[in-house]
């Protein structure tokens, strides 16, 4: 055991922050700052930043851009991108499709799609729930039916996040009514631009635009576009989620966030309550950062688990308090709406109740916290 | 204590709720020109008057239905601030000819008022009216009124300025809750001696007391809108299915529920004794009473604009959903109680 980083590490994370303080567009840094709401268009020219330096994939294999590290070392990367200042980069093309081509997919699917995302060119929506299944997503009912060599498939997915400005999106279909809920799945690609696909963006409740429905009617999408074997699908989805046991809990937006709230602290006056309040986050988001970290560290090579839920249960607890803290910063003059605030706005507090409520969202998406919850105490705890 | 209500007040009570229910729900086609009309119509932007003002002489209490029926419906109408607050403002100050005058105008709804607290600048003497010259920030209301009652930065001073008259420029903003505010920049807007009704400790002793029924109003209003908020949560966990199951038989949902009903009983419960202290307590004893409303409040509305997001789901992210906009104007009330630390600042203040 060893308290800090070492000489390596810590020198690795100064690099990345100075090459963020030259890099990161002052327009980028100021949106990321003030904590105004980030679309498709900014994403993916950090993106395209990241890539000319070879960062923007850092967890693929090296043969398609990825840049070999270790976990800690990418962990550290991620972090530090953050604390600098920086739009995350966690597209679900990089975070989640890239992974499952890259175990599942063929050599083909892997030339044709891996690198426009790694260019952040292309971007991808995740076409996963629907209206009937959120939390008890193996009943989904979105059908594909083989004809030829297409599947036909029809149906309506919901909350799928920026799909109003991706260009394709990997959706679970079922392909076998009649076998078991979760063996009659089957992951498909589908072009976003085929006939039949209308997607209605959803405002949310912080104003974001994040999320649309998706209709399906008789889409035609190539065989091809099958990840692995039919009905497979839910294995390949399954692999995701245990993908990136520590990302998941969001430490290193925590970690942001926390920052902001200490730099604006120091120049206002606020309360002694609010203060120690701040104390008693910061503990929590050390505690939490050394959790990641000994996950991390203790055991390198053991597979994910179901204790990646607690990670993300805890993780958002402490996100969502910094995110509380924030808004109780702004007192009165969080009244203002973010997109009405009038002339007389300070607009280091514009956004505080806007993305106070956009973080309810992580207790939501990916899981809520009660499936979490569900997980734990019978995977871990054996209840 | 009593909690028990006269005959009259379930009367007042049943009819505030119809009137809400029938004029507030649903948002469609109210403007705050309509809601003003309908509120005036009802009798209610005279409420806070006694009879020989021309008024109705409601009393806290039914103020408070009123605040608990615009919680409840999210009526965006600023109602609090513009007859509350500056309502009772007027009322405290009546000897004045020009707030008799003002009170007779905002009980007929012809005209709106709000209440304007000067955050910086000053009030300077200029013959034997007055100069202001500064900043109200946060004035809710503010983009739609006629008239407004303004507090000197440190409160010594209250003064009717015209919304339309030389001097005083609006900066409209919309509230979290959607709902029209503005901050107010004065550059030498000149005001005669009779338009200060009142002055010095007097003065200060009035917006006091007018913040205060105010405060427990917004209280109320809060009240109202978690009551519905959990309906709405509970109603939504009896219908939506998982697992083949509502999700309300989840036992880990029915505890929180249950929190949540503990937590909004027992706001409801202290905002009445906080409001019966508006009209009887002495003004430390109402201070105090207010503030640990004001506290619980706050509290109990974080939890439900939290777990009324979070039972809902993806739903409950959406704009279109009413957990949302309970979520807004929970969040926007505790905006202007002050956070639960602010107002138990002010209980400990007052002890
Ligand atoms: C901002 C955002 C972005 C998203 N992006 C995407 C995306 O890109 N692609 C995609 O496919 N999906 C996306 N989602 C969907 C997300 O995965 C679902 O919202 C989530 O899985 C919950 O499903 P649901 O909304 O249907 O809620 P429900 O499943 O209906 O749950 C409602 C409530 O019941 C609780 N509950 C359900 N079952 C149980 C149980 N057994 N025990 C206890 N409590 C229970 C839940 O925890 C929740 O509080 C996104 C969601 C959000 C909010």
């Amino acid at each position: 055991m060893r308290l800090t980083l070492n000489q390596d590490e810590l020198d690795f994370r100064a690099m990345v922050d100075a090459w963020v303080q030259r890099n990161l567009p002052d327009d980028l840094r100021e949106m990321v700052r003030v904590g105004e709401h980030l679309t498709r268009k900014e994403f993916s020219r950090w993106c395209r930043i990241l890539d000319a330096n070879g960062w923007s994939v850092p967890a693929w294999p090296t043969e398609y851009g990825g840049t070999g590290w270790s976990p800690l070392r990418r962990h550290l990367f991620e972090e530090q991108l953050l604390l600098s200042g920086a739009p995350r980069n966690t597209a679900a093309g990089i975070a989640m499709l890239g992974p499952i081509l890259i175990a599942f997919g063929t050599q083909e699917q892997k030339d044709r799609y891996l690198p426009p995302i790694r260019r952040g060119e292309t971007y991808w929506a995740q076409g996963f729930s629907e209206p009937g299944s959120g939390s008890d997503l193996a009943t989904l009912r979105t059908s594909a039916v083989r004809d030829g060599a297409h599947f036909v498939v029809n149906g309506h997915k919901i909350w799928t996040s920026y799909a109003q400005s991706s260009e394709m999106m990997f959706a679970l279909v079922r392909t076998n009514p009649d076998a078991k809920p979760q063996s009659g799945i089957s992951f498909l690609l589908i072009d976003m631009a085929s006939p039949g696909v209308k997607v209605r963006p959803i405002r949310m409740v912080d104003g974001g635009t994040d999320l649309n429905e998706v209709f399906l009617d008789d889409v035609r999408v190539p065989v091809e576009n099958l990840i692995g074997e039919v009905d497979r699908g839910w294995d390949y989805a399954k692999h995701l989620l245990g993908f990136e046991r520590t990302g998941i809990a969001g430490v290193a937006a925590t970690k942001q966030q926390f920052a902001r709230l200490k730099r604006l602290m120091e120049a206002r006056s606020v309360s002694d309550a609010l203060r120690r309040k701040a104390a008693r986050a910061e503990i929590d988001l050390l505690a939490m950062d050394a959790l990641i970290l000994r996950t991390l560290t203790e055991n390198p090579a053991s597979r994910p688990g179901p204790e990646a839920s607690m990670l993300k249960i805890q993780g958002t607890r402490v996100r969502q308090n910094v995110q509380r803290l924030l808004m109780e910063l702004a007192g009165v003059e969080g009244l203002r709406h973010a997109e009405d605030p009038g002339e007389a706005v300070d607009r280091d507090l514009q956004w505080l109740a806007a993305n106070y409520l956009d973080s309810r969202k992580v207790s939501i998406y990916g899981g809520t916290n009660e499936i979490q919850a569900n997980v734990v105490a019978k995977a871990v705890l054996g209840l | 204590m009593d909690f028990s209500l006269s005959p009259d007040q379930i009367l007042f009570r049943d009819s505030i709720d119809r009137f809400f229910t029938e004029t507030f729900a649903g948002e469609a086609g109210r403007d705050a020109a309509s809601d003003w009309k309908s509120l005036a119509e009802m009798g209610l932007t005279a409420a806070p008057f006694p009879e020989s003002l021309g008024g109705t002489g409601a009393n806290a209490i039914d103020l408070m239905f009123v605040a608990n029926g615009i919680g409840r419906t999210l009526a965006k109408t600023p109602f609090i601030a513009g007859v509350i607050l500056a309502g009772s403002l007027l009322r405290d100050c009546a000897a004045a000819p020009a707030a008799r005058a003002l009170i007779e105008a905002l009980a007929s709804g012809s005209t709106r008022l709000a209440f304007a607290q000067m955050h910086s600048g000053s009030v300077t003497r200029a013959g034997s009216g007055v100069t202001i010259s500064g900043e109200a920030r946060i004035v809710l209301g503010g983009a739609t009124a006629d008239m407004f009652v303004v507090a000197s930065p440190d409160r010594d001073l209250l003064i009717i300025v015209d919304g339309g008259g030389p001097g005083l420029r609006r900066l409209p903003f919309g509230t979290l809750d959607n709902r029209d505010a503005a901050d107010l920049v004065f550059e030498n807007v000149a005001a005669a001696a009779e338009a200060i009704p009142v002055r010095g400790a007097e003065a200060r002793r009035i917006i006091e007391s007018a913040l205060r029924a105010a405060r427990a109003a917004w209280c109320a209003e809060a009240c109202g809108a978690m009551r519905a908020a959990l309906d709405l949560t509970l109603e939504y966990a009896r219908t939506r299915k998982q697992f083949g199951r509502p999700i309300g038989s989840f036992q880990a949902l029915q505890h929180r529920f249950v929190d949540m009903r503990i937590a909004v009983d027992l706001s409801d419960t202290l905002t009445r004794v906080a409001t019966m202290a508006v009209d009887e307590a002495s003004p430390q004893e109402a201070e105090r009473l207010v503030a640990a409303a004001a506290v619980q409040v706050a509290a109990a509305s974080r939890l439900i604009a939290e777990e009324a997001i979070q039972i809902h789901g993806g739903m409950g992210m959406t704009d279109e959903c009413s957990a949302g906009k309970y979520a807004k104007r929970l969040m926007a009330l505790t905006c202007l109680l002050g956070s639960e630390d602010e107002a138990l600042e002010r209980f400990l203040q007052s002890a």
